[in-house]
């Protein structure tokens, strides 16, 4: 299935929430547990110039379709943070682009190092890099439709559900988009291939992880992806991930859920 | 747009360029509002769809300066980012209200552009270091680095401003001053934002000015020009920028902090002259190839001829050299 990008841009719009009714949060708040996730997943939204930095590096940055559908994708997740950052608003937690800074501040020297070790990747191994950026960028939209739809699942909290499963659509979009050049990119090349399965077997992580404190992970993936249902999920996940061409028998993330602990 | 919910984020600081409404009322795409049909009656002037074909490829550079910016302590300024993504967005749909208007004249810019093998291979190379060499050089800096960031795009909003007042001066075609009052209005915004920050940063630091007096003249100007083909940054400085409004600029960005000193418009035109503005072959099949391609998508088109489009016909090869910032200057 081709995605087509002047359709995607055209159609590209900040998720909507003003007619939503947030004034219910003030009746009927979400629980601790539940507004730890969604800051969590407000900061990763917000998060998201990061990982557009991290992508710019490599040589996708000349390809046009690629170009545009980056400069959308950034900006919508930049609205999915805005919309969460006002849910958490209504509960008197207040995220600002001051506190934003700070938590970039405290990356430290790995992320000052990051962009330089993968602009080196990058560009030694040439335009095979491209489709590890894209099957990365896959499998963190993949996580990002399960968690919101998930967690809309599970809070059961009607406007919160309504604003989560449409961020969650939005998000269902960039997966069609790095699914559709990961799928390409990686049939094109067995280099590709290789790489691809040596980066996510050996450095790929809860998205978030990097940014966020271990303890926020553990908390996150525990809600979202711990227990019979959250597992199920994560091996959905997995599952699209293994029928890329030559990723077969990855499982990446239940690996990733088995490694910090986190129950079946 | 009315009624939206806002969080109490803090960026309420009184008089400060709000940056969460600008992303909130972000302008999107023109084209629907852009009367095509009428070129059809009434075509732009050829040299006109040219230099519009550069504007594009102008503002649609956005990724290529946010790789080189971001490397450095600038992606750490959540503020500074946020502007930035709604600046690129609103960009790359000025970007495309162009495309549409070239399209309209027979001319697909969508093609990739052509540059001599010789440049292609230097900007190549340059490509694949600046963000190694920027990430280092900056992150030593630290975020004094900002401050250049922000003037640079000052810079060139000032410049590509006067670009497009000079050009709607030059070709009053209504459909094409409707275009350009919008994009000028878009831009404004921008202008908001950048300016103060820039003034502000580069007030307060001398290392931000000592850093940006060193880096701003080795940039090329306007930003993206680096990756253009080098007949098409001399053509937009032989029709848009004359030495007098080259002088103007200059003296606004003199008016920066610690910048007295800079001629960087004079210079950036004076060295793009120097090339001349004829295509070259590979230019000239470049543009002929982005004629005939976008004639094959649009049966109807309003096409001018490709030679008519070019202005000139192509006959010489030009010597190149090599811009080793590519995409204005980052640290």
């Amino acid at each position: 299935m081709a995605f087509d990008i002047d359709k995607y841009t055209e159609t590209s719009t900040k998720v909507a929430w003003q007619d939503l009714d947030f004034s219910d949060f003030r009746e009927n708040p979400l629980p601790e547990g539940t507004l730890r996730s969604l800051r969590y997943m407000c900061d990763i939204e917000y998060h998201t110039v990061c990982y557009l930095r991290d992508m710019l590096v490599t040589p996708s940055h000349k390809d046009e379709d690629v170009t545009a559908f980056m400069t959308m994708w950034n900006r919508e997740e930049f609205w999915h943070g805005e919309a969460l950052a006002a849910v958490l608003a209504e509960h008197d937690i207040i995220v600002d682009f001051d506190e934003l800074k700070a938590t970039r501040l405290k990356l430290g020297w790995k992320d000052r190092l990051d962009p330089v070790k993968q602009s080196l990747l990058g560009n030694i191994v040439g335009s095979g890099f491209i489709a590890v950026h894209m099957v990365w960028g896959a499998v963190n939209e993949w996580s990002a439709v399960a968690a919101y739809n998930r967690l809309a699942d599970m809070e059961g909290h009607p406007v919160l559900a309504e604003l989560l499963r449409r961020i969650a659509k939005q998000e269902a979009r960039h997966v069609a988009f790095y699914a559709t050049q990961a799928r390409e990119r990686l049939g094109k090349s067995k280099k590709a291939q290789v790489l691809a399965r040596f980066a996510l077997k050996n450095f790929w992580g809860p998205v978030g992880s990097g940014v966020m404190s271990d303890d926020e992970v553990k908390h996150v993936m525990g809600q979202l992806m711990g227990g019979p249902e959250g597992r199920r999920e994560a091996a959905k996940i997995d599952a699209h991930v293994a029928r890329m061409p030559g990723l077969d028998g990855l499982t990446i993330v239940q690996d990733a859920l088995d490694k910090r602990g986190i129950a079946a | 747009m009315t009624g939206e919910h806002t969080t109490s984020v803090g960026d309420s600081v009184p008089d400060r360029f709000d940056v969460r409404e600008f992303a909130r009322t972000a302008v999107g795409s023109y084209r629907s509002e852009i009367d095509l049909e009428a070129f059809a009656a009434r075509p732009l002037e050829p040299a006109t769809v040219r230099v519009l074909a550069t504007m594009r490829e102008l503002e649609r550079s956005t990724m290529t300066y946010l790789r080189n910016v971001l490397v450095t302590p600038t992606h750490k300024d959540a503020r500074v980012t946020a502007f930035l993504t709604t600046w690129a967005f609103e960009k790359f749909w000025i970007a495309d209200s162009f495309e549409a208007i070239a399209r309209a004249h027979g001319l697909d810019v969508t093609e990739p552009l052509p540059l001599s093998r010789f440049r292609g291979l230097a900007l190549e190379l340059a490509e694949r270091a600046t963000p190694i060499v920027e990430s280092f050089r900056a992150n030593s800096i630290g975020p004094d680095v900002i401050g250049l960031h922000m003037a640079s795009v000052t810079i060139d909003e000032w410049i590509t401003e006067s670009a497009y007042t000079k050009l709607a001066e030059i070709d009053p075609h209504p459909v094409l001053l409707a275009v350009l009052d919008h994009v000028q209005e878009v831009k404004k915004r921008h202008r908001l934002f950048v300016e103060v920050d820039a003034v502000n940063r580069l007030e307060s630091s001398p290392r931000a000015r000592s850093l940006s007096r060193r880096s701003l003249p080795r940039a090329a100007w306007p930003i993206g020009a680096a990756s253009l083909p080098k007949s098409e940054t001399a053509f937009f400085y032989e029709t848009l920028i004359d030495d007098a409004l080259a002088v103007r600029i200059d003296e606004k960005v003199q008016g920066l902090p610690g910048l007295e000193k800079l001629r960087l418009v004079r210079t950036a035109r004076a060295k793009a002259l120097r090339g001349g503005s004829t295509p070259t072959a590979t230019t000239g099949r470049w543009l002929g190839r982005a004629a005939a391609t976008a004639k094959n998508a649009l049966p109807h088109s309003t096409s001018t001829s490709p030679s008519n489009t070019t202005a000139k016909t192509p006959t010489t090869t030009t010597t190149t050299t090599t811009d080793s910032l590519k995409g204005g200057p980052t640290g």
